[in-house]
Parts: C-alpha cells; structure tokens; sequence
C-alpha cells in the first residue's frame, strides 16, 4: 500500500468515524462525488459560447460586445508577479525546511562525536 | 540574489516600454498580453529542453546530478506553463469571445502541461524507480514541444502563426525581447534555487543513510 492509498484510508477511516460511513459505501460515495465533478466539468466546457465562425477585427464589433481590455492586460501582468512570488516563496520555504534538517543533523553528529571521545 | 533583483526591476519596468509600443492594428491593446504570454511560452519550452536532455543524460549515462536538473526543470516548466494557460485565455476572451477554444494548439499546450504535472506526480508518490521513469516521460515531453510549436502552421487554428514574433516591428520587438531577458532570467533564478534545494536534500537522505546504518 503506498502513502496516497494509506492517506486516503485515514481519511476514510476519519469520516467513517464522523459520520458513522462504513468504508465500502465511503468509496462509493467517493467514486460518486468523482462522476459528479467530472459530468459537472463536461457541462461547463459544453455550455461555452460557440465560437465565432469568421474572424471579426475588434475595431469592427458594435461597441456593446467590445470588453474593455485594460482590466485583461493588468491582470495578466499580476499573474505573472503572483505566480513568481508563489514559486520563491514556497521555494524558500522548502529551503529552509531542508536546512532546518541538515541543522539538526550536524548537531547530532556533534553531539555523537563527543560522547564517543568521552567514551 | 542579485540576479533576482534584476529580473524584478525588468519586470517592473516592463509596463513603460509596453504602454509605448502601438497598438496591433486588429486586435487593439488586448494584444499586450503578448509581452507576458509568448515568454512565458518560451520559457517552458527552454525548461521542457533542459529537462528533456538532463533526462537522457540521466537515463544513458546514470549521473544523478543530471537528474536533479532534470527534475528542477519539470518543475519550472509546469510554472511557466501554468503562466501561459492562464494568461492565454485572458487574451482569447476579449479577441475570440471565448475563454478556451478547444483548437489544435491550445489542446496540445495544455497536454503537454499535464504531461509535466504527471512528471512531478511520478516523482513525489512514485516511489523507488520513479526517477527512470519519470526520465522516460521529460523524453517524451520534449519531443512533443516542436508539435505543440508547429501546430498553428500545421493546422486551421484561431491562434497566432509562429512568423508573428520575427515578423514584430522594431516599436514591438523593443519590449516584446525586454520581456523575454527578463523571463530569462527569471527561468535562471528559479532553476539554480530550485536544484540547490535537490542538492541539500540529497546531503540529509545521504547523512540519515549514515545514521541508519550506524
């Protein structure tokens, strides 16, 4: 059984507890919640406004189905900052977790280090 | 750190040269999404190579430094990638009305994210071995990049051709190329923080093999 697996029966296990689920009808729910989720997406991505057929120049289109395109550009250079600010701070964060645990073993080797010269 | 510092002055200074470039005649100032979203494109692509090639070289040669870049560069490309799909729709709802046209290139584009995530996926719950094969699919991703690059001149598409970028004019180009350095340099940053990160982590594997053994 691999971790994901072993998480997944924790959980299950968990809710199993909460709401009094036995584990067979947990996955099933489970399995169920899934189908939902993904006929749920199918819908949305087949509700999408067709396409139009022929290319129409922006400059062309009656002003009411012209969006204002300031609001698209801003936020597209936000997301750049937002993602690159995501990405070093979750980075540095990783980091010092790591150097955290190097810390501590060094410290261990210290300390091992001198009971053995006092030995 | 200095490199960093660099890359955010070019990225705050971005928006000057962008408010001073024209207009594209069609589309109007919705078409400055490009100067974010064309580097961002670039970028993965560069990522996908460098985990690609660090990959083979893994997988033909065993050397493990190669398969911690390879897996710094996964990572990376899944960012810049997620870069380009979100800043991509914005664009393509104001020209084409639509958020997401399921057409050649955008399918193909987000394939190839999803095969980066499945990647990283592998390598975090793949257990032992998953490096080999997690080698096996980098290969496959970027063998897959000059398709998702060509398919705008391959098939009928929404989507911009590929001769748009050579074809900039110089007003264009200026802050079209000062957006690309500065997403360089970003990819650098990122990809020697990321694989300095695989480093100290192997150091506290190989120290707790040690202590294990002891």
């Amino acid at each position: 059984m691999t971790k994901t697996d072993e998480k997944l029966m924790r959980i299950l296990c968990i809710l199993n507890r909460v709401t009094n689920i036995p584990v067979a009808t947990g996955n099933f729910i489970l399995l169920l919640v899934t189908v939902i989720v993904l006929i749920a997406s199918a819908t949305v991505v087949a509700i999408q406004p067709p396409p139009v057929e022929e290319f129409v120049p922006i400059g062309e289109l009656p002003e009411g189905d012209r969006l204002p395109a300031a609001p698209f550009l801003v936020s597209a250079y936000s997301l750049v900052w937002i993602f690159a600010f995501g990405y070093f701070w979750m980075l540095s964060r990783r980091l010092s977790v790591v150097e955290r645990e190097l810390n501590d073993l060094a410290k261990r080797a210290g300390l091992d280090s001198e009971t053995e010269s006092k030995d | 750190m200095s490199l960093l510092i660099l890359a955010a002055a070019m990225f705050a200074a971005a928006p000057i040269f962008i408010a001073y470039a024209p207009n594209e005649a069609t589309m109007g100032l919705v078409y400055k999404i490009v100067y974010f979203h064309v580097p961002a494109w670039f970028m993965m692509f560069l990522s996908i190579f460098v985990c690609g090639i660090a990959s083979g070289i893994y997988l033909f040669k065993e050397r493990v430094s190669a398969d911690r870049l390879a897996y710094s560069a996964a990572e990376v490309a899944v960012l810049f990638g997620a870069i380009g799909l979100t800043t991509g729709p914005l664009w393509a709802r104001v020209s084409w009305g639509v958020w997401w046209p399921w057409d050649v290139r955008t399918t193909l584009a987000l394939i190839l994210e999803m095969t980066f995530v499945a990647y990283l996926l592998l390598r975090k719950y793949g257990g032992p071995g998953s490096e080999k094969l997690s080698a096996g699919l980098a290969l496959f991703g970027m063998f897959n990049v000059p398709f998702v690059y060509v398919s705008v001149n391959v098939w009928r598409t929404l989507h911009p051709q590929t001769t748009v970028v050579p074809q900039l004019p110089s007003a264009m180009a200026g802050p079209f190329w000062w957006c690309v350095l500065a997403y360089l340099l970003l990819f650098v940053v990122m990809i020697s923080g990321r694989r300095r990160l695989e480093e100290q982590r192997a150091i506290v594997e190989r120290l707790r093999l040690v202590y294990d053994e002891d």
